[in-house]
């Protein structure tokens, strides 16, 4: 018998989720397994190695449960300090002896209802399941879908990278495991949670007919903004938006030539030195201000105003 | 931890609170309230009384020979081998004395 020295990301997976959900049992807070092997072994996915362990924490817990979990060797993942769209909703916790993340979300973005109310829902319609041979609680199968939608949806142009699920597949597999009721029971948990809207794109090609929201709120708004962006630049393009004077320069400059530090938090990937970080700018120009135009036009006709933005 | 002198009458049973993940070379073990948050790999051997456990608490000579029938071998021969593993996962926590318990 040894202590394990190279522990897999599959493995890692499995049993700190099950770790998560007991030390969040014992503490009294509720916590749903998430997205990575247990969508998939439900069929709401293919199944796939993850290289976090994602939990919803109840609203108001997260810092209690991760106040917890330091104590046990776990720590934040230092993060750059990026503006964004959808507000912050998770934390990234590490440790030194395992090879994934416990990504712990405060709430669901494109879950527009009210987060506790959103997470209530959630729970009651939760499957307790075994995980890592420990008992663990996840959403039930509708919302498990539209948690998955609602990432894919997010990341529009990660949808082709394998990293999210494309939207085709989860109809395929809402159609395995929801039929013969796949549309009609998704529009209607999309409208116990808040996300008829956010979802419609996925809604629609289940054949469900939703009328685009002629007053949208703020947050579907930027939810709006943020689906047809990719990664930051629509929010550092709201900071910029919202700024005057000299924090205008600040922000470019942080946008354009981020700190070391933040670049690195950013891009743990860099290879080490100047060459990284000249490398890191580089990538961050060339992706970023080709994204620039399109987030432009998606602010401009968003109809936002100014100060409503989030930073 | 001190652990109870291990006889051949000592009843295990697996620690209350585990999680295991089958892998290839074996199964990996975690004791969710371990202080340090680190699993365990049991390999070889130690898979079959791991999983002998799974079934229920066991004497430790009644681990011996489940595991000698398994094998087709003489419970003496492995007798030492099987008790030392135990005495490791009493150590770690992974199993637990049955009379402790009470």
């Amino acid at each position: 018998m040894s202590v394990v020295s190279t522990l897999d990301n599959a493995s890692a997976v499995d049993l700190a989720s099950a770790w998560v959900s007991h030390h969040a049992r014992a503490l009294g807070i509720r916590a749903l397994v998430i997205k990575g092997p247990l969508a998939g072994r439900l069929g709401l996915r293919a199944e796939r190695v993850s290289a976090d362990a994602d939990l919803l924490i109840e609203p108001g817990r997260l810092d209690e449960l991760t106040a917890h979990l330091s104590h046990f060797g776990w720590y934040e993942r230092p993060a750059g300090r990026v503006p964004r769209i959808v507000e912050a909703h998770s934390v990234s916790m590490i440790h030194d002896d395992w090879p994934i993340d416990l990504d712990l979300h405060s709430f669901w973005p494109g879950f527009l209802g009210e987060p506790a109310a959103v997470f209530d829902s959630l729970w009651s319609d939760r499957l307790e399941l075994s995980q890592a041979n420990a008992p663990v609680a996840a959403p039930g199968i509708a919302a498990g879908i539209l948690i998955l939608v609602l990432h894919s949806l997010r990341n529009p142009l990660t949808q082709h990278s394998g990293r999210v699920d494309t939207l085709e597949s989860l109809r395929q597999a809402a159609v395995a495991t929801l039929s013969p009721s796949a549309c009609e029971t998704l529009v209607a948990r999309a409208a116990e949670l808040g996300a008829v809207q956010t979802a419609a794109p996925f809604l629609r090609l289940l054949g469900a007919e939703i009328a685009p929201d002629a007053d949208p709120s703020d947050e579907l708004t930027l939810w709006r903004v943020k689906s047809s962006t990719s990664g930051n630049v629509g929010a550092w393009l709201l900071d910029f938006r919202n700024a005057h004077g000299a924090q205008r320069v600040r922000i470019a400059q942080r946008a354009l030539l981020p700190a070391p530090s933040d670049l690195r938090a950013q891009h743990p990937e860099l290879p080490p030195g100047p060459h990284g970080v000249m490398l890191g700018w580089f990538r961050r120009w060339r992706t970023g201000l080709s994204e620039v135009p399109r987030a432009v036009t998606t602010i401009r006709r968003s109809g936002l105003p100014r100060r409503k933005a989030r930073g | 931890m001190t652990v109870p002198p291990l006889t051949a009458d000592t009843v295990l049973r697996r620690a209350a609170g585990t999680a295991e993940v089958e892998h290839n070379t074996g199964v990996v073990v975690l004791l969710l309230d371990s202080p340090d948050c680190r699993p365990f790999e049991l390999t070889g051997g130690g898979v079959g009384i791991w999983r002998s456990l799974g079934r229920g608490p066991r004497s430790a000579r009644g681990l011996v020979e489940e595991i000698a029938a398994g094998h087709e071998v003489d419970a003496s021969v492995i007798a030492p081998e099987v008790e030392a593993f135990l005495e490791d996962l009493l150590r770690a926590g992974l199993v637990e004395n049955e009379a402790a318990r009470s």
